[in-house]
């Protein structure tokens, strides 16, 4: 199995991660992941997988997706508006930030290091997508970006894509976990348990292939995208755009504002101004 | 947004900031804000965008009578906008001040010219607050600042609270006295002055209407009952001899001033005891004195709607409900209102009704009756739960506005838009001008950016947008003492604002609108309703307090003060917590006549006996409040146990600090 082709499953799968969260699910989405092909193809390959945590996932989708009825859909969206935005007593906070430093605030850190990665691969968030640049999307078609350039013969985005996936691993992993325990719908449980399954498969992948014998953590990539291609989510970025898009212009404060005290904030500044020079 | 900080040289901030502002980088990016119009189906919160949400919004407002369609705002930003919009519409509107100080108002708005002459405290040498904790409240840091360096360089501080606050912590003298009570007090302290003869006669002959009428009632010639300090002695716990004493250094004192806010306003006898405490300065002649109260006095703005552009007419909205001084839409009796087919509808902007209007079961179920609800916040407060769309605001650093502002000096504020609206979020602005296009009534509304409303409001003013963009305000008018001299009355000259009027241009001992409304015009102490006093079924009075680091329900879900202030136990005096075997920590019942609630002991010196208290504002079920990964935070709104469909009868406000009620142990 090659390298390229092993990139351009990763690059389905993280499109696919990145489109189920990045917003609701649409309603051609949802038509996508109910129609029988892909129902067909999901059981089938929850067969074949070697990894049992993958395989768990991608049956417990097909279980929820194959059960789906008239009234499911309406039901996701109420899922989704009280898991992501904030309508329920239990939302999920799909920020790094979060994560990280353990506060339910967005724009820590987190947010500005991933500006700055962006900007370093000639990449931006979308200003049509209103959540921030550490958002779990965003990082995951931040992913899928690099594996579609590692699948064209970039070799430096092979080993980005490595650093950051492994940089950016625990959160993605403890979000997963919350949304499994948060959502009541069974969809985003579903989803959790699947992407729990792909991050560790995907790590599988990074390591020799006889220190993970029997497993084949290439060959279960290649057949959940090959599953996954069937939704159509792995054409379009939800929430990345290619090129860099200059910083919003620093905003002017009154002459008469003090300066902060506060050493951490200065820092997060000069992190926020080193993005933006 | 890395911080946020003081302005230097603005006059009410004077540099500093208080908890509220400077953790405001963790309200904007609260993880718990609203993002985008949600939709109610099936009892349940869906995604919807910005236009079809909107469209419904209309679409469940013409199914209504506009004159049965209330319209909340909870603040006044962009006021002008939206209010020009519903009060076209003939909507019946209410605001957060009939919830919070209608019945301080209705004694200072129309005595002399506003709801609050603050004290100058830089000059002050004796300062009197009835129910008030200063330290703890808004209206900016550089008064309480000043009010600190008083007490440093040794100015008098004395304290009238059922409770040990902040400010009576770091008074001369914190003198308990029992809720509504006030009045008794302060016309006892006006009794011992003026049957002293140290009343000021040359402010009292020149400036002040009524005074013979006031001390007939203080000496008892109209009903025999002279107010004596041992007459209020018997009413309010606060001993004879402290009342004499107080009185008389008040008197004796040459810089001072005598002051209180919603702690008298949210009881039943607010209107009379705000009197009685103004009287205070009255007598003394402090308006405008060194130390003394300041008379407030600021620039109005011209209209936002410029040379050839119509602002809408004004519809025929109804006064919902009538009291003995004022009438308009009383939150409290929301229940009474919707049952009676008044309202049908609410549109409910920056506030939550369900914790803050009363009894709460009674203004849930008033809103779960109505046919339908808009609310506009940025969090997913209590009463958006029940709305039936819910539109995601801006918060205040998110978009601009310009406002005539006052302390000691006038100036004009520039409220920038730091940054832009996060999320799908939108400002009221925004949201007015689209509700009015669809309604067809755009045209009212011809501004293609604020800033052309911003103009408009500045002509003829000292000062220009870019000026105040460039410095964040432009101070209009110095402080000056006596400004009534200058002026020829209390009341401000033409081109100034200020929240009341004094009919007479004096200072009225005898409420001329009390007057010509039949309605007891001179101050004094009256007993609550019989039905609301406390009993041997319900011994304890609780009152809720201001916390220094919230903002009545609207800072719950900013983790930094959250970290600082998060849940609100109750207090109990520590000896009545003995006598009920309650210890700290314990779950406690506390139940009034006409609900209940759990909530924490805090068994404490800091308050009265028979009094009962925590901070406000608690009880939220979603964000910070009702999230399980955050177990530490939440509390509860002891308030929404009050009687269902009551206020105080002067000005409609609700009695949050006068419940009745008993404290049962539920476990340790």
């Amino acid at each position: 199995m090659e390298a390229k082709e092993l990139a351009a499953a990763k690059t389905t799968i993280q499109r696919f991660f990145a489109t189920v969260f990045a917003d609701e699910i649409s309603a051609e989405l949802y038509q996508a992941m109910k129609s029988d092909q892909f129902l067909m193809d999901l059981e089938a390959v929850s067969q074949k997988f070697y990894s049992k945590e993958l395989a768990h996932g991608a049956m417990v989708l097909f279980e929820f997706m194959d059960r789906a009825g008239v009234d499911t859909y309406p039901q996701l969206r109420y899922a989704y508006a009280d898991l992501f935005l904030n309508a329920g007593n239990n939302p999920v906070l799909p920020y790094e930030s979060f994560y990280a430093d353990r506060e339910p605030i967005t724009h820590g850190e987190s947010l500005f290091l991933m500006r700055e990665t962006l900007r370093k691969y000639g990449l931006h968030k979308d200003p049509n997508y209103w959540e921030p640049e550490d958002h779990i999307a965003v990082e995951f078609d931040f992913l899928s970006e690099m594996n579609r350039r590692e699948a064209s013969g970039d070799r430096a985005a092979g080993q980005a894509r490595a650093d950051f996936g492994k940089q950016h691993m625990a959160w993605r992993t403890e979000f997963c976990a919350v949304l499994h325990s948060a959502d009541k719908s069974g969809f985003y449980q579903a989803l959790a348990e699947l992407t729990l399954g792909y991050l560790f498969v995907a790590h599988l992948s990074s390591v020799p292939p006889e220190e993970v014998a029997p497993q084949q953590p290439g060959a279960d990539l290649i057949e959940l995208a090959r599953a996954l291609k069937g939704t159509g989510p792995g054409v379009k970025s939800a929430s990345a755009g290619e090129g860099i898009v200059s910083a919003q212009a620093g905003r002017r404060r009154p002459a008469t504002f003090q300066d902060d005290p506060n050493p951490l904030l200065r820092l997060w500044r000069a992190v926020w101004n080193n993005g933006k020079s | 947004m890395v911080s946020c900080s003081g302005l230097h040289g603005d006059i009410k901030g004077g540099g500093r900031i208080c908890p509220k502002g400077s953790a405001n980088r963790a309200h904007v990016y609260s993880a718990y804000r609203l993002k985008s119009p949600l939709i109610r189906e099936n009892g349940r919160f869906r995604k919807a965008s910005w236009d079809e949400a909107l469209d419904k919004v209309i679409e469940g407002l013409k199914a209504i009578t506009p004159q049965k369609i209330g319209y909340m705002r909870g603040n006044d930003w962009a006021n002008w906008v939206h209010e020009a919009l519903f009060d076209h519409l003939g909507y019946p509107k209410t605001t957060h001040r009939p919830m919070c100080d209608n019945a301080n108002r209705m004694a200072n708005e129309h005595n002399l010219n506003d709801k609050r002459p603050w004290i100058n405290y830089q000059e002050a040498d004796y300062i009197v607050h009835f129910g008030m904790n200063e330290l703890a409240t808004s209206y900016g840091s550089r008064k309480t600042a000043q009010l600190r360096a008083a007490l440093d360089r040794g100015a008098k501080l004395v304290i009238f609270d059922p409770r040990r606050s902040e400010t009576a912590a770091a008074a001369t003298e914190w003198i308990p006295i029992k809720p509504s009570t006030d009045a008794a007090v302060a016309m006892a302290m006006c009794y011992v002055i003026v049957k002293n003869g140290l009343h000021d006669k040359a402010f009292v002959t020149d400036w002040s209407n009524g005074f013979d009428e006031f001390k007939k009632r203080l000496m008892g010639e109209e009903d025999g009952i002279a107010r004596t300090p041992q007459w209020a002695s018997k009413i309010s716990g606060v001993p004879a001899e402290t009342i004499e004493r107080i009185a008389l250094e008040f008197a004796k004192a040459k810089a001072k001033g005598a002051i209180s806010w919603t702690g008298l306003a949210q009881v039943p006898n607010g209107m009379y005891a705000t009197a009685a405490v103004q009287a205070l300065n009255a007598l003394c002649g402090t308006f405008d004195a060194p130390g003394g109260p300041s008379l407030p006095f600021k620039r109005k703005l011209s209209p936002a709607w410029g040379k050839g552009q119509e602002k809408p007419p004004k519809g025929d909205a109804p006064k919902l409900d009538k009291f003995s001084m004022w009438a308009g839409w009383a939150p409290a009796l929301l229940l009474e209102d919707v049952e009676a087919g008044k309202l049908e509808a609410m549109i409910c902007y920056y506030g939550d009704p369900v914790l803050s209007w009363g009894n709460q079961a009674a203004i849930t179920q008033a809103i779960e009756k109505m046919k339908f609800k808009v609310c506009i916040d940025a969090f997913m407060c209590n009463t958006a739960t029940l709305c039936d769309v819910v539109l995601p605001d801006s918060t205040w650093l998110e978009q601009s506005q310009v406002k005539p502002d006052w302390l000691y000096e006038a100036q004009i504020s520039y409220w920038a838009e730091v940054v832009e609206p996060q999320y799908d979020s939108k400002p009221m602005y925004w949201i007015t001008l689209e509700l009015a296009k669809r309604m067809g009534l755009g045209h009212y509304f011809p501004w293609n950016h604020i800033d052309e409303a911003f103009e408009n409001q500045l002509k003829g003013l000292p000062c220009t947008l870019a000026q105040l963009k460039e410095n964040g305000f432009a101070v209009t008018d110095e402080a000056e003492y006596y400004k009534y001299k200058k002026w020829g009355s209390l009341n401000p000259p033409d081109g100034y604002g200020s929240s009341g009027t004094t009919k007479t241009g004096k200072y009225n001992f005898v409420n001329p609108v009390a007057l010509e409304k039949g309605v007891d015009p001179l101050p004094d102490h009256h007993d609550g309703p019989t039905d609301l006093q406390p009993d041997a079924t319900y011994p304890f009075l609780f009152g809720n307090f201001r916390i220094f680091h919230h903002e009545h329900s609207s800072t719950f879900n900013n983790y930094q003060l959250m970290k600082r202030v998060g849940s609100n136990p109750l207090w109990i005096n520590k000896m009545d917590a003995h006598d009920l075997g309650v210890e700290e920590g314990d779950r406690v019942r506390l139940k009034s006549p006409w609900d209940e609630i759990e909530m924490v002991a805090l068994p404490t010196w800091n308050i009265m006996p028979g009094t009962l208290g925590s901070g406000g504002g608690f009880g939220h079920i979603r964000g910070l409040e009702g999230d399980p990964k955050f177990p530490q935070f939440g509390g509860s709104n002891p308030p929404g146990i009050q009687k269902p469909n009551t206020t105080e009868d002067m000005g409609g406000t609700p009695l949050l600090k006068y419940i009745k009620c008993r404290v049962e142990r539920l476990s340790g």
